[in-house]
């Protein structure tokens, strides 16, 4: 066997909050990191999520460690990056008609698990949030708060490629090779081409994809996919995170994020992890229960509604009967006689962090290398103001500026500025790299002006830019969130988003994929 | 004062209605709750550029493909030769009220504002179209730091036609960098002549023509345009932009002009707070300051989904805003793609007979009632691109059935 060194040649696949996490985590113990990533960065499970960077709160009775976990990472987490969170605080009501004793038991949840909760006098609750039900009878306060996924991971990656670690995005791996029981290259299919990247160490942080990944090298890893679903209300309606206060269930929790509101998620477990279509009738149980919360939800302005495939491990001793465990998993398959590979499944995007420091110390365990993590001490980003991320600011500064006319995206008021910075210091050059990076077509009007003010940026830099196709690509995938829930103003949108792309900028329909047969 | 018929929307549809029954001696009141779609619309007449059973081949002769649409499709309903009739009636007017345009022949392709093609059967004199630019050397006028012409997707769009083209900028005649404010700001210029000569240093040599965007005056475009051609000595051309359309606002312009300078009565941002069929066929109308208004026949021109004549709710059921009409939807609206959620939005509307009339659902067929444009199910303006053309078909048959019926009561 050769000598492996803390040189060890590590290659991460997957680059969601996993595996960005991970790679950071390697590379401050010194590992030669190299990350594969099938499209964009987050592009998976990591920004088809809910937005929460959770207190544990909602775990303090049904799993008191994993809560604990949330609340150390939570603080971790929004003190690393303070520009990806927002402290917005969270709030479980209890609701006529949910149980009574569910209340105490959660005050004494939170406290074992060090979430700092206070009881508030339900009708300051209701003053405060004038949106929420009437009909509050018990409310707690706890540290929730949310975080901007594309940001964390960015932050992540960019950290990881000052230190010397490389990244692919849009490269997908396809094959594994394994010699004399450990893994030797990994094989990896992008734009040019097939290469090998030779590899000591393995780490398969492929969320809903890992068992598709370890069937590379004839491993299984046993994973329940469970696919949520998520509705946008196109404001803001409260200013905390709502929980309701009672045992986690489906659809029950609205979270404010940037101008908008979140509300999900269903549950439903699917076999593809590919898997995002939404189906109306997921749609009408979302509504439904977002009027428990909301008195007339229905009546809102829905933006859009999209999916994630939520990774969950199946342990051998678990029972179909009960809840699947919300912890993370580490396998060694060194176990199994294939030394160098790990995979890193289930917990969260909030606990991504510890699921990384957590993988770490199994790879060096099994190296014999004596190396701690220090990814919760040292900075992120040098250049860190440490304030929070504070969505309203750029709104304020147009106005301060009188800039009114100015951005290319007014929904999320973009500058062009911002995209052309992307575009010619960072080699962005697809419509939906840019809008991961910048929220543009996330407001209101779902990409309807934006899209070809963008487009014709990245034109007048890259002469051979398919234009026609990914402005189809664009306007597809945004329309694609908006037609589930064109009520309303939001199926006025849709139309006009229809004139501007097919009567006005020429764009035709051709590239549209059939949903599955489950679809009802 | 007495009023003939009410038009509900100020839609393309209803402008062509009132103009049409206006011309015929009636007296006219139109409602409207906003602005109409022709804000959105690119320039040209749109007749029909597709068909739901072949999105993908582009239709040459709109007319001669009337009779293979479904029979529930508007142009069915009004049959060809009403179609042809309304066409020949708008070609007339349009050339009085504002300019020529010949809607005739076959479909010639209009370049959008991506520089790809749509097929238009009406264009006007200024529109830019692959046939007057193919084999020329084009020069593209960006506005510096103007947001809604995307000028470098035009480029890549046009060299993938194989149009051999260049970019050059130009500076804006005001300082807001908006559609309808640079458009007025053109109309406003003392000094056209010293605009043009000042930026023709800047054409690159050898252009042959020139495609500016579709803001070159809101009144006075035309002779914006010609002073340019002028100056520049090529060929220039307009090429849509984003919305708002300064195209589409003066075809909305020249027509409110035509109906103000006859008295017709406009009540902008009203919506009929109530409605009712009164004794003998008569329609009561009350708007939103509670003054009422008894009529013979009324015209609903609401602008179907886009524009609010029809909602749709978070049930996926359609309503009818202005009177409650049938819609005969038999189940809720559920899209599984993006082109079946669209169709689904488009062709949503109200159910009419043959003479556009709508079905209430107490009392049956409304004999007064006629049903235009986007309100109409079965049709899709942005897959067939027809919008114009529906509108201008529709318009003038409802205004036709309606002058109908008002010539039975008025002689019984
Ligand atoms: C509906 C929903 C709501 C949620 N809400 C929250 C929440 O509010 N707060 C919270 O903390 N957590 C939440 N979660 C959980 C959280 O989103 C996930 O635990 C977390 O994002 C998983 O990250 P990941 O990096 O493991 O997976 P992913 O983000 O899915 O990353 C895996 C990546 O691997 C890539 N990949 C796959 N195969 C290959 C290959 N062959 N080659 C190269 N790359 C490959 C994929 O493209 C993907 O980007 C939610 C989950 C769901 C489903």
């Amino acid at each position: 066997m050769p000598p492996i060194n803390s040189n060890a040649r590590v290659v991460v696949i997957g680059g969601g909050a996993t595996g960005c996490g991970v790679a950071r985590d390697l590379i401050l113990r010194r590992f030669d990191v190299t990350l594969v990533e099938f499209g964009d960065l987050g592009c998976g499970t990591s920004s088809r999520f809910h937005g929460m960077l959770q207190s544990g709160a909602r775990y303090a009775v049904s799993d008191t460690e994993y809560a604990a976990q949330c609340m150390r990472e939570r603080l971790i987490v929004a003190d690393l990056a303070p520009e990806a969170v927002e402290q917005t605080g969270g709030l479980f009501i209890s609701l006529a008609g949910d149980p009574p004793d569910f209340a105490d038991k959660f005050v004494t949840g939170c406290q074992n698990a060090h979430i700092p909760v206070e009881e508030l006098d339900p009708d300051q609750v209701m003053a405060e949030e004038p949106a929420i039900s009437r009909n509050v009878l018990r409310a707690f306060s706890v540290p929730d708060a949310t975080v901007q996924s594309w940001r964390l991971v960015n932050l992540l990656a960019d950290d990881v490629r000052r230190k010397g670690g490389t990244i692919f995005t849009r490269h997908q791996v396809k094959g594994i090779e394994v010699a004399n029981g450990r893994v030797r290259h990994v094989r990896v299919v992008g734009s040019s081409g097939e290469q090998l990247l030779e590899a000591d160490v393995v780490i398969n942080a492929a969320g809903p994809w890992s068992a598709r990944v370890a069937d590379m090298v004839g491993e299984s890893v046993d994973l329940q996919l469970g696919k949520g679903s998520i509705i946008v209300f196109s404001h803001r309606m409260v200013q905390r995170v709502i929980n309701r206060c009672r045992l986690p269930t489906n659809h029950d929790i609205m979270v404010p994020t940037g101008t908008v509101s979140l509300f999900g998620t269903t549950s439903k477990v699917v076999d593809d992890p590919d898997t995002t279509h939404v189906c109306p009738q997921e749609i009408q149980e979302l509504l439904d229960s977002a009027e428990a919360i909301i008195p007339n939800a229905r009546r809102y302005r829905v933006l859009r509604a999209w999916a994630g495939v939520r990774p969950l491990y199946r342990p051998q001793s678990w029972s179909p009967d009960t809840p699947l465990s919300r912890r993370h998993t580490i396998i060694d398959h060194s176990k199994n006689g294939l030394a160098g590979f790990f995979t890193v499944c289930g917990g969260s995007l909030t606990t991504h962090r510890f699921m990384a420091e957590d993988l770490g110390n199994h790879v060096c365990r099994s190296l014999n290398l004596i190396a701690p993590s220090t990814t919760a001490t040292t900075p992120l980003n040098k250049g860190t103001k440490n304030s929070s991320w504070q969505p309203i600011n750029n709104f304020l500064k147009i106005e301060k500026e009188r800039r009114f006319l100015a951005p290319v995206c007014e929904c999320e008021a973009v500058e062009q500025s911002a995209v052309i910075d992307l575009i010619e210091n960072h080699g962005i050059c697809h419509l939906h790299d840019l809008r991961r990076r910048l929220r543009i077509g996330f407001g209101p009007c779902q990409g309807t002006f934006c899209g070809s003010r963008v487009a014709a940026l990245i034109a007048s830099r890259h002469p051979d830019y398919p234009a026609s196709d990914d402005l189809e690509g664009f306007w597809v995938e945004r329309l694609k969130g908006v037609i589930h829930t064109a009520w309303g103003s939001q199926a006025r949108q849709a139309l006009l988003s229809d004139m501007v792309y097919r009567e006005t900028l020429g764009v035709r329909l051709n590239r549209e994929i059939m949903p599955p047969d489950d679809y009802q | 004062m007495k009023t003939d018929a009410i038009i509900i929307g100020s839609e393309f549809d209803g402008l062509i209605a009132a103009t049409r029954l206006d011309e015929c001696g009636y007296s006219i009141r139109m409602f409207s709750n906003g602005v109409g779609s022709l804000h959105y619309a690119p320039e040209g007449i749109h007749v029909l550029g597709y068909t739901s059973s072949c999105s993908e081949q582009i239709v040459t002769a709109p007319l001669a493909e009337i009779p293979h649409l479904d029979k529930s499709h508007p142009y069915q309903k009004i049959g060809v030769q009403q179609v042809k009739n309304a066409f020949n009636w708008y070609e007339n007017i349009i050339g009085e009220i504002h300019q020529r345009v010949a809607i005739n022949g076959s479909n010639k392709l209009a370049v959008s504002a991506a520089g790809l093609c749509i097929p238009v059967y009406g264009t006007f004199n200024h529109q830019a179209t692959m046939e007057k630019i193919s084999g020329k050397t084009v020069a593209i006028a960006r506005l510096r730091d103007y947001r809604n012409f995307p000028a470098d997707l035009i480029a890549v769009g046009l060299g993938n036609s194989g149009i051999n083209n260049s970019i050059f900028d130009i500076g804006a005649p005001s300082k807001i960098l908006e559609n309808t404010v640079i458009a007025k700001a053109f109309d406003a210029l003392d000094e056209l002549d010293g605009y043009f000569s000042a930026i023709k240093e800047s054409v690159p040599t050898q252009t042959e023509v020139i495609l500016f965007p579709a803001i070159m005056g809101m009144s006075r475009n035309r002779e914006v345009l010609a002073t340019a051609e002028r100056v520049l000595e090529v060929p220039c051309l307009e090429v849509p932009t984003l919305p708002p359309s300064v195209p589409g606002m003066r075809l909305e312009h020249a027509f409110t002009h035509r109906l103000q300078n006859s008295r017709t009565a406009f009540h902008i941002g009203a919506w009929p707070s109530q409605r009712w069929l009164a004794e003998g066929n008569r329609i009561v109308i009350c708007d939103d300051m509670g003054r009422r208004f008894e009529v013979s026949v009324v015209i609903v021109s609401s602008g179907g989904v886009l524009m609010g004549g029809l909602d749709v709710d978070s049930y996926g059921w359609v309503h009818e805003t202005a009177f409650g009409f049938h819609t005969f939807q038999s189940e809720p609206l559920r899209a599984a793609t993006v082109e079946q959620s669209l169709n689904a939005l488009h062709t949503a509307g109200v159910e009419t007979d043959n003479a556009l009339r709508p079905q209430r659902k107490e009392s049956g067929t409304c004999r007064n009632v006629f049903v235009t444009g986007r309100t109409l199910a079965h049709w899709n303006p942005a897959m067939e691109s027809s919008a114009e053309g529906v509108s201008i078909a529709t318009g003038w048959a409802a205004a036709e059935n309606a002058r109908g019926y008002l010539e039975t009561i008025n002689n019984g």
